[in-house]
């Protein structure tokens, strides 16, 4: 075979093999039963409504308190380098384990949980397409068993903090100082202010509205019926529509950090983009003083 | 108001019984519901058909301990508490394997216990021999038509405006610096169930040695229309009830939450007392931070809602099918008499989060020492509320 | 000599435990232990007085009449 043509080849091959790498962040529910007993493969369920994990789970999957184990409990911030280790030694997670994540609401707190396995540099995160709605919807079996797996050392990578955006980051897009598109994927009322949050919800900020130049794209929008994620040409359309190509990095935020994060997944995971998660979000940048918000709705804080 | 003739009462049970099964296949497919939703419905139904025909009253069980000397209700209750024990310890060891790591079972009804529960024991003891009823006496007696049951129920929600109305207070000074105390983080599995199981066999002891019972009725041969009177029209004993009661406990736990009649009638309360704009806007220790997960706002019936709309449908199957459904008027001193309980009911339950099923049933089931301070209340309650009966009849 | 028409002590409508406390009261005063009827409308009511009737030396029998529900008090010995 002549040189440039081992090199087209070559080249073919990689072109080939380059989405086939970015379908890896997935997995289906197809492919979780078929690789329930192998043992490079280690599932989590990351789920935040009490009792769910217990009354039925994937079988051998390990359940993560959202908050006491991915989050830090008394500082607000992710969880500690030393915590993840902890957590992944007891789980009988090594560096070449395959973590497939997964759980209830959406998969925001799976979605949350992968974004943390990046900081910490672990290779082989999967997230489980369409979560628990999606094994319920198949009818797939569910297993009561709380699994014990044979402990290991596990050793975090020093953090990757270019994933996270922080207040300073967010104000620095603000205020043009550096390139940056906003995605907020709140409701539309909490986006135009109407609302300060959700109807029950204890969280609120003393601001409503949204970060000056944020575009609007409600996370219900990357998903289907069955919980799975959109094609990669839709999600590229969506974001499209809003003028977030890809061009400028993207910032995504909700009201506290986990919602962000699944559609820092999908931006980053599946359509490549340079995204950072800013998982201090509107209950952070809504009682920061002296930021600029955009407030349509024009709603005030009454102070009752 | 007679009761209708015995071919138009079994038409009227299967006509209920029909609905409950359709309407939990319905709820089963239901966006937005699903199979828990489905089986609160049942689980309910269950609950109440049990309830009505064992007779299984909590409010006699203390009382007529202390006005008659009646113990069969009582051992009723402690049959209960030990099959469930047994049954929730079953699940604990599956879904806990380490209870001293720190971690509880989810969902189980594990409270802070301080002296709350017994003001709220008592005041829900008193309220119940009353009124005649605890909630879930209330509600199954409304299953078979009684109408005294909604002056009770309106009292209930009357005494839950109350009970919020010193909540706050009460949690910052006693409830949240309370000790939850499960006891088998401090014993293990086997030896708290070793323990609890002791103390209930103790009481039944007690009970058997010093109360007289009844001596057996002569046995009569048992044909099928025996078999079936004694099922579906005679009352059955109340230690079958008990078992029925321990093993509808564990599997409530198992597939939606423990038992308990007082979450959605609390909630309705609360958006009621909310709307005329008299409570607190926010309860300390109860409105925890939910983050981003999204609180069901959707729903006029939660599934707690769901398990007492089947509880009072399943009691009006049963008391049909028996003939024991009834529009009775009750006396004007019984309904003066209901609704004063009611409140009382309505108090207790609220400051002790739970009644007789939630927080003493399904509490001590959780081996929670919750349960048991409630049930030391629940008999000071009773004796009191006894000596009163006593002395106005 | 015709017998002495049979007192029926009415407790429709009475929730519980107040049959069971007129019965009580009843049986204390009933001295010369002749056989009464208690007429009653909710049985799981009624089935509570099996107990007291034991204890006080009385044999109790259930008859339904027309939704209501007639217990006869028999003295034993």
């Amino acid at each position: 075979m002549s040189a440039p043509g081992s090199v087209l080849g070559t080249a073919i091959l990689l072109l080939a093999a380059l989405p086939a790498a970015a379908q890896e962040v997935l997995v289906t529910t197809e492919w979780v039963s078929n690789n329930l007993n192998n043992p490079k493969v280690r599932v989590l369920e990351v789920s935040v409504d009490p009792g769910v994990y217990e009354k039925g789970h994937v079988e051998g999957a390990v359940g993560v308190k959202w908050h006491s184990e991915l989050a830090d409990p008394v500082s607000r911030d992710i969880v500690s380098a030393a915590s993840f280790e902890k957590l992944l030694s007891r789980a009988g997670i090594s560096g070449d384990t395959t973590v497939v994540l997964y759980g209830d609401n959406n998969n925001w707190f799976a979605a949350w949980g992968y974004w943390i396995f990046e900081i910490y540099g672990h290779k082989a995160v999967r997230i489980m397409d369409g979560g628990r709605k999606k094994w319920e919807i198949e009818k797939r079996p569910w297993d009561t068993t709380v699994p014990s797996h044979p402990a290991t050392t596990y050793r975090a990578a020093p953090p990757n903090l270019a994933l996270r955006a922080r207040l300073p980051d967010v104000l620095s897009v603000v205020e043009k100082r550096s390139p940056g598109a906003l995605v907020d994927v709140r409701s539309p009322d909490e986006f135009a202010g109407k609302v300060f949050a959700p109807p029950g919800i204890q969280e609120l900020a003393i601001r409503a509205g949204h970060v000056p130049g944020a575009r609007s794209v409600p996370w219900s929008k990357t998903v289907n019926e069955d919980g799975t994620f959109k094609s990669r040409e839709d999600l590229r359309k969506l974001y499209a529509e809003v003028g977030v190509d890809g061009k400028t990095p993207v910032i995504t935020y909700c009201r506290i950090g986990e919602r962000s994060s699944h559609s820092w997944f999908v931006l980053k995971e599946l359509l490549g983009y340079d995204v950072r998660n800013y998982d201090g979000s509107w209950t952070e940048y809504g009682n920061a003083v002296g930021v600029p918000i955009e407030n349509p709705a024009g709603t005030v804080w009454t102070g009752k | 108001m007679v009761p209708p003739r015995r071919w138009i009462r079994w038409a009227a049970a299967a006509l209920v019984a029909a609905g409950l099964l359709a309407s939990g296949l319905i709820l089963h497919d239901a966006p937005g519901r699903g199979r828990s939703a489905s089986f609160s419905l049942l689980c309910g139904a269950a609950f109440g058909i049990v309830l009505q025909r064992s007779r299984f009253c909590f409010a006699s069980a203390f009382r007529d301990l202390f006005l008659l000397s009646d113990r069969r209700a009582a051992l009723g209750v402690l049959v209960a508490l030990a099959v469930g024990s047994v049954g929730y310890q079953v699940v604990f060891g599956a879904w806990v394997p380490d209870p001293s790591a720190g971690h509880m079972p989810p969902t189980a009804h594990i409270a802070p216990a301080s002296w709350h529960l017994l003001l709220g024991g008592a005041a829900f003891g008193l309220g119940m021999v009353l009124s005649g009823g605890c909630i879930s006496g209330n509600l199954y007696r409304l299953g078979e038509g009684s109408l005294t049951a909604p002056a009770a129920l309106a009292g209930t929600v009357a005494g839950f405006w109350a009970g919020t109305l010193v909540w706050n207070p009460l949690y910052v000074r006693v409830v949240s610096t309370a000790p939850v105390v499960w006891l088998p983080s401090h014993l293990g599995y086997a030896g708290s169930l070793a323990a609890q199981l002791a103390l209930l066999a103790l009481l039944g002891a007690l009970l058997l040695r010093y109360m007289p019972g009844l001596s057996p009725r002569p046995a009569r041969p048992v044909t099928l229309d025996v078999a079936c009177r004694k099922v579906f029209v005679d009352g059955w004993p109340a230690w079958a009830g008990g078992i029925a009661i321990g093993v509808l406990g564990t599997f409530a736990f198992l597939r939606t939450r423990p038992l308990g009649v007082t979450s959605e009638i609390g909630r309705a309360s609360r958006a009621l007392g909310s709307a005329m704009g008299f409570l607190p806007e926010r309860l300390e220790g109860l409105d925890l931070m939910a983050g981003c997960r999204p609180l069901d706002t959707e729903h006029l019936l939660s599934e707690n809602g769901i398990f007492v709309l089947g509880l009072v449908l399943g009691s009006a199957l049963a008391a049909l099918a028996a003939g024991e459904f009834r529009l009775r008027l009750g006396r004007p001193r019984g309904h003066v008499l209901s609704l004063a309980g009611g409140v009382l009911l309505g108090f207790g339950a609220m400051i002790s989060l739970g009644c007789t099923v939630g927080t003493m049933l399904s509490g001590i089931m959780a081996f929670s020492l919750s349960g048991w301070v409630f049930l030391a209340g629940l008999l000071s309650g009773a004796w009191g509320g006894a000596g009163l009966l006593r002395r106005l009849s | 000599m015709t017998a002495p028409k049979e007192r029926i002590l009415d407790v429709r409508g009475d929730l519980c435990p107040g049959p069971a406390l007129r019965v009580e009261e009843f049986l204390e005063q009933n001295r010369e232990r002749a056989p009464f009827t208690v007429l009653g409308d909710h049985r799981p009511t009624l089935e509570s007085l099996e107990l007291l009737a034991a204890r006080h030396g009385w044999s109790v029998e259930f008859e339904e009449e027309g939704g209501d529900w007639k217990v006869r008090f028999r003295p034993i010995g």
